[in-house]
């Protein structure tokens, strides 16, 4: 017998500590993977990227082609080579269409002048299983033009011939702004098309509301930076976000337009989803995006509950106590009032209720004065001591 | 013994020849300068350069890039320094060192890399961004001219039927290949945002380099064009 009630308590405690180590783990798990999920991006964020650049490069994304109307121009096939005929064409009018699989890279770097460079890949190609259609499309004063292998080049005439000056061209899919300072090669100096200037907003619409908000610091954009709008599409290539900052969710495309200035240059207006990439020159690529943490904290619906259940966690054992007093309060003014309608002296207890029975030393239980001691004669509590908890 | 045991060794065994021939061989040629070893560093700061040309490189692949031997192929009775780099095109990874000594009968010299890491700089992490695009190896006189480089310490075989990897920085253009007289190669452009030594590379077979080894550059910036011209030391000896 002796044996017995140590080994019934260490296996009580094992229990204990068994049952606890459950409870942290998933408690701990469930933590981890609410974090991890307020940590994706909201999918009511928008970060609207504002950038003054020399150039910006397009790769429209599946299923999202993007067709321009440009000035007359020259039109040159990629793949034919120096001294071979056929690599050169003017056109009063020339419309291209963008889709999933290529490559566009715009230029201005003089005033007045715009470049427009289109390129196969193949490897954005695959991202799109489905995409039967041609990678592009280009149709010359009326009449499609011949596909080209590699692409071709486009540049606007300029001077008395030159098309508008503020000729403004929708973009969607994944939207790159600016490009590195190249380095010198021997061959002859031309300006470099970089980006000046711009500035990257968070908005969000908060959870349980519909006011979009702007939220944080604006992002400023260094001269010489680079944007991506979708910086984990690379997440798999040396030098590109870490994979594991980046979620498995189906790329959603930038959308903007871009406007030719007249001093030269590109005015760019994009709206991203996220997470965008923001380079500096030559510094580590980090990402921009609005978590969904941003979403539910800018929520006052969400705010308010939160407020309200920290209440609630914080004074538990004071609401607790509360509502059993009123609970018991209350049940005890039903009975006496049952009593009263059933012709009861207010004074008798109901029958149900055994009486108060003498104590085995003869002393009577004492009588509760106040509520406070009412309570604790409920909850067989001791009175707490006074001069301690108020101190 | 199981297949994984059976890996083991076979990777023991050619790593052991490939020290011994490189000991008996390329290593008492050349040898690193005291000072000036051989280390990898990232996010290091690059000298401007005005060289078109970057790397000449024989049939890279990913495996022998990780290889710590490269070889060279040098003219004969060659003497004097070599200066290697291992350069990524975004400029971000770089490797550096300098040997010195003189060809022996072999045509292709073998020099031991090592990884120091430099004293000034952060080490190199990850150690080395290998990719066949993106990270080239070039190896230079002490004139400053191009000789063809091999990452791993195999030897070529004579009746070797790879190409030629020419990395070339263009400006953000096209970039046509003309080796001799025969008609002009498009090369290909990298796929980066930020390339900053180079932005394409050429393939030319090895039966197509002419044998005084002269090729034409052309580059194509939208509807205007300029050339350069350079040697590859290639003899087929």
């Amino acid at each position: 017998m002796t044996t017995e009630a140590p080994q019934s308590k260490t296996d009580s405690w094992l229990k204990k500590s068994f049952v606890g180590a459950v409870t942290v783990s998933v408690l701990g798990g469930v933590l981890v993977l609410a974090l991890r999920g307020l940590n994706q991006p909201a999918g009511s964020g928008t970060l609207s990227i504002n950038a003054v650049t020399g150039s910006l490069t397009l790769e429209p994304l599946c299923d999202e082609p993007v067709t321009w109307d440009l000035p007359a121009g020259r039109v040159g096939r990629r793949s034919v080579a120096p001294g071979e005929p056929g690599y050169g064409t003017s056109a009063g009018a020339v419309t291209m269409t963008l889709a999933a699989g290529s490559r566009t890279r715009v230029t201005s770097p003089e005033p007045g002048v715009l470049r427009v460079s289109v390129e196969k890949d193949d490897e954005l190609a695959r991202r799109c299983p489905s995409a039967a259609s041609p990678h592009y499309r280009l149709v010359l004063d009326g009449t499609p033009a011949a596909q080209d292998p590699v692409g071709f080049n486009y540049e606007n005439r300029t001077g008395a011939q030159a098309g508008p000056i503020g000729l403004s061209l929708p973009v969607a899919g994944r939207v790159i702004i600016g490009q590195a300072v190249p380095e010198g090669a021997d061959w002859r100096a031309r300006s470099a098309p970089i980006l000046l200037t711009g500035s990257i907003l968070r908005r969000v619409k908060p959870w349980f509301g519909n006011d979009v908000m702007t939220v944080g610091e604006p992002e400023r954009l260094d001269e010489g930076s680079i944007v991506d709008s979708h910086a984990c599409l690379d997440s798999g290539k040396a030098g590109a976000s870490p994979a594991s900052e980046c979620s498995a969710a189906v790329p959603v495309p930038a959308v903007g337009f871009f406007r030719t200035l007249s001093e030269g240059g590109l005015q760019v207006q994009l709206y991203a989803q996220g997470p965008a990439g923001l380079q500096n020159y030559r510094g580590p690529q980090h990402l921009i995006e609005v978590p969904l943490s941003t979403a539910l904290w800018e929520s006052d619906t969400a705010k308010l509950w939160g407020a309200f259940f920290l209440l609630i966690f914080a004074c538990f054992e004071q609401v607790a106590q509360v509502y059993l007093f009123t609970y018991r309060l209350l049940e005890d003014s039903w009975r006496r009032a049952g009593r009263i309608l059933m012709g009861g002296h207010p004074g008798t207890r109901s029958p149900a209720v055994a009486p108060d029975q003498p104590r085995v030393d003869g002393s009577k239980p004492a009588e509760a004065a106040g509520a406070t001691e009412r309570y604790h004669l409920y909850e067989n509590v001791k009175p707490t001591d006074r001069k301690k908890t108020n101190r | 013994m199981n297949p994984g045991e059976a890996r083991i060794d076979r990777r023991a065994v050619a790593g052991f020849l490939t020290g011994l021939a490189l000991a008996t061989s390329a290593n008492a040629d050349f040898r690193p300068l005291p000072g000036r070893e051989y280390h990898e560093v990232l996010n290091a700061t690059n000298r401007v350069r005005g060289e078109a040309v970057v790397a000449l490189v024989l049939a890279p692949t990913v495996e022998a890039q990780q290889a710590d031997t490269i070889r060279v192929r040098l003219p004969a009775s060659y003497s004097g320094e070599l200066r290697v780099q291992v350069l990524s095109a975004d400029g971000r990874f770089r490797g550096e060192g300098s040997f010195s000594g003189s060809r022996g009968d072999d045509r292709w010299v073998g020099l031991r890399l090592g990884r120091g890491v430099a004293k000034e700089q952060p080490p190199a992490d990850p150690p080395r961004p290998v990719s066949t695009e993106t990270l080239a190896l070039s190896v230079r006189g002490a004139d400053g001219t191009l000789y063809v480089a091999r990452w791993g310490g195999e030897t070529p075989a004579a009746n070797d039927r790879g190409s030629l990897r020419i990395y070339v920085n263009s400006g953000r253009a096209d970039i046509f290949i003309v080796p001799g007289a025969t008609k002009a190669v498009h090369c290909r452009s990298l796929n980066i945002a930020q390339a900053l030594r180079y932005d394409t590379y050429c393939d030319v077979p090895l039966a197509d380099i002419p044998p005084d080894g002269k090729f034409k550059l052309i580059r194509r910036d939208q509807f205007e064009e300029q050339t350069q011209t350079f040697s590859v030391y290639l003899p087929r000896e």
